[in-house]
């Protein structure tokens, strides 16, 4: 059983479908690669410039931590210091002069005074854990060197610590310490919108920051993210920055693309599955033609041809099949033409009358159809021609002492005349592929009455086609000389027909066929196009009938 | 995986969020909270990128009053400023009026005087935000009762090396006030005249204002802070601060009251404080005026207001603020809320000039010999 999907048509449109999709697909592949790899490199360049920008400012920072560390270490090498309110202001001063959030000072392991900003340089958080705390950087300090370090605390504040040691004469030994909060601030007041930032000391986050713009999108798992160390301190720390692009700089880059090749594809699948289909189709045509060609020869339809329309193998195949179905049907007509050849020995018909018959029932078949009452196709019409030219070909089996009887029949003799419709029939039937014309020969003889034979049809029980036969070979007897009788006028015959109309004849029929008489009367042609003597052509085996299939 | 990504990716619509940008001079922790508030508004309102510039107050300043709409160089869309700039903005046509069914909502939620600090010639021209009062914070351990006036608490008995009392000099916002309950204050008091009042101001706190020290620790720029740190350290027994200093004391978790500023001397009738109201004004070329303009209003809704000031360290402006949890979150707070009920609202003409006026007569009292503004002092030790 064939099925859709199994057609050439079927597999020829897809295979333009999936061409076209594979193509677009790599287009849209090669596309997005250059886009990815043009975003990755913006992403690049502003997370380059975004850990330039930190960096800088975690080192002025620190700068401005260690000037303000080694100002006061200065001004404290000449000047007495103690927990004074004006020494308390002084320190103050300088705090919010330089805007540090704290300035502690240390003699030894005491502290002497300190200063700090409201919050968060006042929060516990921000003092100092001294020395004892920091051993490596309490060495340090306690050689002489400046130094500077991060203070961490388990939950809570991160500060960036300078200190140095003064040298205030003798054994005494004083430390500055000044304190500055690492602040989320100083993630988000530089990172471009979209923007996450996380600063790390050490291993350890200790801001997370997102520059508000970038929302959560469905490309977050696509931005490109970095992480740096962008400053390492005296006490060995390292401070790092992870830095993840916005997303909505791949997502603005690549939405539009892919939906672009989307659309692309979507397109293009469309355009690829309408004109495959329609090459396709036209490609297919021929095959189509051949198909249904031997098709209607499968079911009988012997004038089968085939327009030849291509030049390519396909018009080469149409040729042949033309060919093949021409050498069928003339295989068949032979039989036809050798048959009908047989009757006219056999029953002393003449060619002249079996011309006669088979025109007459086709120019009368044309006449019922410009009346509208009945609709015939070239097949069919064939068929018909068939019909008329072999309607008594069961006579071939009627012994000729019966068939040309000059006297009454016995019963035996007249079963046997009765009987030659029945033979007639069985003898095309064997034919093959023309089973209706059998059908129509086997009711030839019957009357519109029911009073003929064999099977006593009556009205439309009888074929049409039989019923036209039995009016014109009738009307032909009539009116053409026997060996055994006269010619009748062609006014009595015509009375004839309509006085047995309704009971020998079909009225309808009697009334076509009279209308063919008379058109002959007056010299109009009936018939030129489908009963131009068809049996005239089988004589001849000379003709071809062309007919497309119907 | 990646290719139903990919499509995912593909098919969520391209969003252009709005974007606003919000000058103000509020930084560190008080810069996040409010842009924590405002992202949670954004999230609810429309998708609007709201970036806030922390600049200086003085560059605030000049940012924003030399902003001209017709140039719109320097282009800014919301700003948090003090009231006392509205006037001016209103003039120079820099900020859009609030629509009317804002200022209906803002009738309903805002407390009278913060709507009052925020209008112009009956036009309301900004949102309000937060407001900063001075009152009285005192350390209960060293005063039993709250003292009926500041002369009554420098005579309190107070152990060595405590101060009595800390007061900034030069925010007049702290002083006049007091000067004013005390004295009548001319509306057109010339330095001199303001000097004067300064001198028997000192005086009439004898012999608290004689040390040296002191009077140093009230004239110093950084009083806020050297003040809330010797309170914290228990050296300062009270000092006239805004809630400001309420972070700090708090996180060291300092016993403290606040009250309202106490009358100068016995019978002399208590100071009204000067509320200074800070509101958000939306610029006159914003282009999203609506949006911006919706969001400025979400702020002053009860709740919001409240956890915001909170985290500021500053008073809610919404009227209905709620007592409860303020109280529950900060006791000290509520004392300033109460201050805040009695406080008014100077026009911005006279604060400036007031602040002029006031410089020069602080000026001139410095210009004095020690000994004859208060007397010989001491250096104290702390």
């Amino acid at each position: 059983m064939r099925t859709f999907r199994s057609s050439i048509l079927y597999q020829l449109t897809f295979s333009h479908g999936l061409v076209a999709l594979i193509l677009s697909l790599a287009l849209g592949v090669v596309a997005t690669s250059i886009v990815w790899v043009r975003t990755r490199a913006v992403e690049g360049q502003l997370l380059d410039s975004s850990f330039a920008l930190i960096s800088d400012q975690l080192t002025a920072q620190v700068r401005r931590l260690e000037e303000t560390r080694d100002g006061v270490a200065r001004v404290l090498a000449s000047r007495p210091l103690a927990y004074t309110t004006n020494d308390l202001i002084w320190l103050h001063e300088i705090v919010g002069y330089t805007d540090v959030d704290r300035i502690e000072v240390f003699s030894d392991l005491r502290k002497l005074i300190e200063a700090y900003a409201l919050l968060p340089g006042g929060s516990p958080e921000a003092a100092t854990q001294w020395l004892p705390s920091n051993p490596q950087v309490a060495a340090l300090l306690q050689a002489g060197q400046p130094v500077t370090w991060v203070q961490l605390r388990e939950k809570g504040l991160t500060t960036l610590k300078a200190g140095v040691q003064v040298f205030k004469g003798g054994s005494v030994r004083w430390y500055v310490v000044v304190t500055l909060a690492l602040q989320p601030s100083l993630l988000t007041s530089v990172l471009p919108t979209g923007m996450t930032g996380v600063l790390f000391v050490g291993d350890r986050p200790i801001h997370q920051g997102q520059q508000a713009g970038g929302g959560r999108m469905a490309a977050d798992f696509l931005a490109l993210a970095r992480r740096e160390t962008v400053m390492r301190l005296d006490d060995d720390t390292s401070i790092g920055l992870e830095l993840t692009a916005p997303p909505h700089l791949i997502h603005e880059a690549l939405a539009p693309m892919l939906q672009a090749g989307f659309l692309l594809v979507l397109v293009s699948q469309l355009l690829a599955l309408l004109l495959g289909h329609h090459f396709a189709r036209r490609l297919l045509s021929p095959l189509h033609d051949l198909l249904e060609g031997t098709a209607a020869m499968a079911r009988g339809h012997l004038t089968v041809r085939l327009p030849v329309r291509r030049q390519d193998e396909l018009g080469e195949l149409t040729r042949e099949f033309n060919r093949m179905a021409d050498e069928i049907r003339t295989t068949y007509l032979g039989v036809i033409a050798t048959l009908a050849e047989v009757v006219e020995a056999k029953s002393h018909y003449t060619r002249e009358h079996i011309e006669r018959v088979e025109r007459l029932t086709m120019a009368t078949a044309q006449v019922l159809e410009e009346r509208g009452w009945a609709r015939w196709s070239s097949h069919q019409k064939f068929i018909l021609s068939v019909a008329a030219i072999l309607h008594d070909v069961g006579k071939i089996q009627i012994g000729n002492d019966i068939l040309n009887k000059p006297g009454p029949l016995s019963g035996s003799e007249r079963e046997e005349i009765l009987s030659h419709p029945e033979v007639g029939a069985t003898i095309v039937e064997r034919m093959g592929k023309l089973e209706r014309a059998a059908e129509i020969i086997r009711a030839c003889h019957e009357h519109y009455d029911g009073s003929g034979y064999p099977r006593g049809l009556k009205g439309e029980e009888i074929p049409l086609e039989a019923r036209i036969i039995l009016a014109v070979d009738a009307f032909d007897a009539m009116t053409q000389a026997r060996p055994y009788s006269k010619a009748r006028a062609l006014e009595d015959a015509i009375a004839e027909l309509r006085a047995e109309a309704g009971r020998q004849f079909d009225p309808v029929v009697v009334e076509a066929l009279i209308e063919v008489v008379r058109r002959g009367q007056q010299g109009e042609a009936v018939g030129t196009r489908d009963s131009s003597g068809f049996y005239r052509s089988l004589a001849g085996h000379s003709g071809e009938v062309a007919a497309t299939p119907s | 995986m990646g290719l139903l990504l990919l499509v995912s990716l593909a098919c969520s619509a391209p969003r252009e969020p709005v974007s606003l940008s919000l000058l103000t001079a509020l930084s560190g922790s008080d810069a996040a909270a409010l842009q924590e508030h405002l992202n949670a508004i954004a999230a609810t309102v429309e998708p609007v990128t709201v970036r806030l510039h922390t600049v200086p107050l003085r560059a605030l300043e000049d940012t924003v009053l030399a902003f001209n709409p017709h140039t719109a160089g320097g282009r800014w869309d919301l700003a948090v400023v003090p009231t006392s700039w509205i006037h001016r903005l209103h003039q120079r046509q820099a900020i859009l009026e609030v629509p009317n069914h804002h200022v209906l909502s803002l009738q309903q939620t805002v407390m009278p005087l913060a709507l009052l600090a925020t209008s112009v010639q009956g036009q309301v021209m900004g949102y309000p935000l937060s407001a900063n009062v001075e009152a009285l914070v005192l350390n209960p351990h060293l005063f039993p009762h709250v003292p009926t006036s500041l002369a009554a608490l420098t005579r309190t008995p107070l152990p060595p090396g405590v101060l009595p009392l800390g007061v900034n000099l030069r925010d007049p916002a702290q002083v006049l006030p007091l000067l004013a309950s005390w004295e009548t204050l001319p509306p057109d008091a010339t330095p001199p005249a303001l000097a004067q009042l300064l001198r028997r101001f000192l005086l009439a706190l004898q012999p608290a204002t004689a040390q040296r020290d002191l009077f140093n620790l009230w004239m110093t720029s950084t009083a806020p802070a050297v003040q809330a740190q010797l309170f914290a350290e228990g050296r300062l027994a009270a000092l006239v601060s805004g809630p400001q200093v309420l972070g700090l004391l708090e996180t060291l978790q300092k016993p403290l009251v606040v009250t309202p500023l106490p009358a100068v001397c016995e019978g002399c009738s208590p100071p009204k404080p000067w509320a200074r109201v800070t509101a958000v004004v939306v610029s006159n070329v914003c282009p999203y005026p609506d949006l911006a303009q919706q969001l400025a209003l979400e702020l002053t809704t009860l709740e919001r207001n409240v956890q915001l000031n909170l985290a500021m360290n500053l008073l809610p402006v919404a009227g209905g603020a709620d007592e409860s949890q303020i109280l529950a979150k900060s006791p000290a707070l509520f004392g300033f809320q109460r201050a805040l009920a009695s406080a008014r609202v100077l026009k911005a003409a006279e604060l400036s000039e007031t602040w002029n006026a006031w410089e020069k007569a602080l000026a001139l009292v410095m210009q004095e010999p020690q000994q004859e503004r208060a007397g010989s002092g001491q250096r104290g030790e702390l």
